[in-house]
């Protein structure tokens, strides 16, 4: 089992703030979330974590990992 | 002239004289508005070591040539003046109607200087000028005051106030308006108190000329436009700045406990949604599409404006998660005129402290109840609050010993709400900020945390340096909001345009760039000259981040290393033009246009060349 946690408007694109995905099959980030995120996935703009450090599209996900995907901010 | 309104009103209130003065064509073209304006002037006007709470120093009000105009969240004005928090350069930016009736007026800048002989507030209707008796909304908060105000000078006119805090002098205290807008962290509120000075009324029936009116309205209905539909404006629109909680937390830079850790364990009663259960309505500043003040009900049934520097600076810095009591702290510092991040910090400092047993007076993490009284007698300067109004560098010279090490400022002004054991960039950010430790001229966490989290390496500086010219020069001399750019990801090239519509003046982005270097140089210089001497120890990110490492959270046991550390700030003063004591080089000032300023700091401090 893996967690997702969308923030920000990919919660809104998602329609959900976090999901839980048993993994059938290895994957990488990129198709995990390109998968449900479709266009709206700008990965210039988008920091993935996984654990808590970021990682890059092609990182393999696996069972447990904790998946946060937000949007790059300005900061006030 | 167009985009300017070509007109400065200097205010006497020893003399209880005023005069206009013409604003010069060229000093417009090479500061272009706000903080350009405020640092030269400044410069060129205060004597060095004038007493920031004494009759000599200035508060300066200015906006752009963009303040006010149909230009996207142009709503804003810089108020500036020498610090009495820092003792260096100090600005702040505040949205308000006073922007937009402050052109109408027909003035690019009010100047103020003196002490009114008694309890006082300016009034600037056009070409009418009065200094007027404030006896009657002295000692009010800047709610009521505001209020009181409206009722005599129309619910259209702009109100610039000071609270409580400003009249008393605490050292953070700032101007508000519109009961709940903020600006001047470094104590311009405190300046204005200084003068027996209230209150700031204006109100205007003319217009700003512009250049090509309809190519203003062209380019800037487009940029509207284009903000509504950016793919996070729904977000933002239902979060603003509060999302940065959750997003804080998981990037572990939410501040907990005075800044010993990045994470807090009650993050999720205090985040964006959170705050969305009690949100009642939302507010901003002027020509805003974007506005991002999200109203609160407060534990008290009171409506509250909140953001998230206010939230995580008295929330998780303070070891307090409910976003309602946060809600209550916050509105008592608007109505006050705190500084919440300044606030937020002192609190957190003595926390700790009395944790340390350095202080007599214990004071537990999240001890909602005793903040609740203490804030007012930080803004009364009354027992404990008396200390804790002199912010965290001088509580922690009263103190003595280590406590240096966790007072959280650089030179004396609070860090903003990012926790930085584990972001250098964004410590360099704060360390190199002109008026002290403050987030609005370079934010770099999510470039940051994007590429290589942990490194020091050129980029890094060029980075800072980067947003420092987009958003503590352009923006802030345009005066206009930055947060249609950092925030939605409105196109940069739209503001060249606005403001070759504005002035008739070609400007391109990296006229831009080299202004806000310009501008840059010539605060650094405010700042030595003041000092009397400098070095990179004030260039320096406090102590804390590099010897307490963070204890919870993804990235336990990080911290900034301090021989790395000076090898990015290395490389941010190589990047400048300046000197291994972050003094501008004498070349750098020429090509800049700051041969004057060359020839005085050069008899300080002695130049590079
Ligand atoms: S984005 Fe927020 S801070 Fe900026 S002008 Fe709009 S309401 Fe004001």
């Amino acid at each position: 089992m893996l967690r997702v946690k969308y923030l920000g408007h990919y919660s809104m694109v998602r329609g959900m703030r976090v999901e839980e995905i048993s993994l059938d099959a290895p994957t990488t980030i990129r198709k995990l979330l390109e998968e449900r995120l479709g266009d709206a996935l700008d990965w210039d703009q988008t920091i993935v974590l996984v654990n808590g450090r970021p990682v890059s599209p092609d990182y393999k996900v696996k069972d447990g990992d904790v998946v946060s995907v937000m949007p790059f901010i300005g900061g006030g | 002239m167009h985009g300017w309104t070509g007109r400065i009103l200097r205010v006497d209130l020893n003399r209880l004289e005023h005069s206009f003065q013409k604003l010069d064509g060229d000093f417009a073209r090479k500061w272009v508005g706000g903080r350009g304006f405020a640092s030269r002037i400044l410069w060129e006007e205060l004597e060095p070591g004038t007493d920031p709470l004494g009759p000599d120093n200035e508060l300066i009000i200015a906006r752009g040539p963009l303040t006010g105009l149909l230009a996207p969240s142009s709503g804003k004005l810089v108020v500036a003046a020498k610090s009495p928090l820092t003792g260096g350069y100090g600005d702040g930016n505040i949205g308000t109607t006073a922007s937009v009736e402050l052109g109408k007026a027909g003035y690019d800048a009010i100047i103020i200087r003196g002490r009114a002989p008694r309890h006082s507030m300016l009034v600037v209707e056009d070409n009418k000028v009065s200094v007027e008796p404030a006896e009657d909304i002295w000692g009010l908060d800047t709610f009521e005051a505001e209020r009181r105000l409206r009722k005599t000078y129309g619910r259209f006119a702009g109100i610039l106030v000071i609270g409580p805090a400003g009249e008393n002098l605490v050292r953070y205290a700032t101007i508000i308006s519109q009961e709940g807008r903020s600006g001047g962290r470094p104590g311009i509120g405190a300046v204005m108190g200084s003068k027996n000075l209230k209150a700031v009324v204006i109100k205007g029936s003319g217009e700003v000329p512009v250049a090509d009116k309809k190519e203003l309205v062209k380019t800037a209905t487009q940029a509207f436009r284009d903000i509504k539909h950016k793919p996070n404006y729904e977000f933002w629109m239902r979060q603003g700045t509060m999302m940065t909680v959750q997003w804080g937390q998981e990037n572990s830079v939410l501040p907990a406990y005075n800044y010993s850790e990045g994470v807090f364990e009650a993050s999720e009663s205090m985040d964006g949604y959170a705050m969305e259960r009690v949100k009642v309505t939302q507010r901003g500043c002027p020509n805003c599409n974007m506005t991002c003040g999200n109203v609160v009900l407060d534990e008290e049934g009171k409506e509250s404006e909140l953001d998230y520097e206010n939230v995580a600076m008295l929330g998780s810095n303070i070891g307090l998660g409910d976003i309602r009591k946060i809600a209550v702290l916050n509105r008592l510092a608007d109505m006050y005129g705190l500084d919440t991040i300044s606030l937020g910090n002192t609190i957190g400092f003595a926390m700790e402290a009395s944790e340390k047993g350095l202080l007599e007076e214990k004071l537990e993490w999240g001890d909602y109840e005793r903040v609740r009284e203490l804030i007012g007698e930080i803004a009364r300067r009354e027992g404990l609050g008396g200390l804790l109004a002199e912010g965290t560098r001088r509580m922690a010279e009263r103190l003595g010993g280590e406590a240096y090490k966790f007072a959280m400022n650089v030179k004396g002004l609070e860090t903003s709400a990012y926790d930085c054991h584990a972001t250098p960039g964004m410590a360099l950010a704060f360390a190199t900020s002109p008026i002290g430790a403050h987030h609005k001229d370079a934010w770099v966490i999510s470039w940051e945390v994007s590429t290589d989290r942990l490194s020091y390496g050129r980029e890094k500086a060029a980075k800072v340096i980067e947003h420092q010219r987009i958003r503590g020069g352009m923006f802030e001399s345009l005066v206009t909001c930055r947060l249609p750019w950092i925030e939605v990801g409105l196109d940069l090239d739209y503001y060249p345009r606005l403001f070759k519509a504005a002035t008739g003046i070609s400007m391109s982005l990296d006229d831009f760039m080299a202004l806000g270097d310009r501008i840059y140089a010539q605060i650094r210089a405010f700042w030595i000259r003041e000092y009397g001497s400098w070095d990179r120890r004030y260039d320096q990110p406090p102590a804390k981040w590099f010897e307490k490492p963070l204890t919870k959270g993804p990235l336990k046991g990080a911290k900034l290393d301090y021989t790395r550390y000076q090898g990015l700030l290395d490389h941010y003063y190589d990047l400048r033009g300046w000197d291994t004591r972050g003094i501008p080089r004498r070349g750098t000032l020429r090509r800049l246009g700051l041969e004057d300023v060359a020839e005085e700091l050069d008899r300080i401090v002695g130049l590079s060349e």
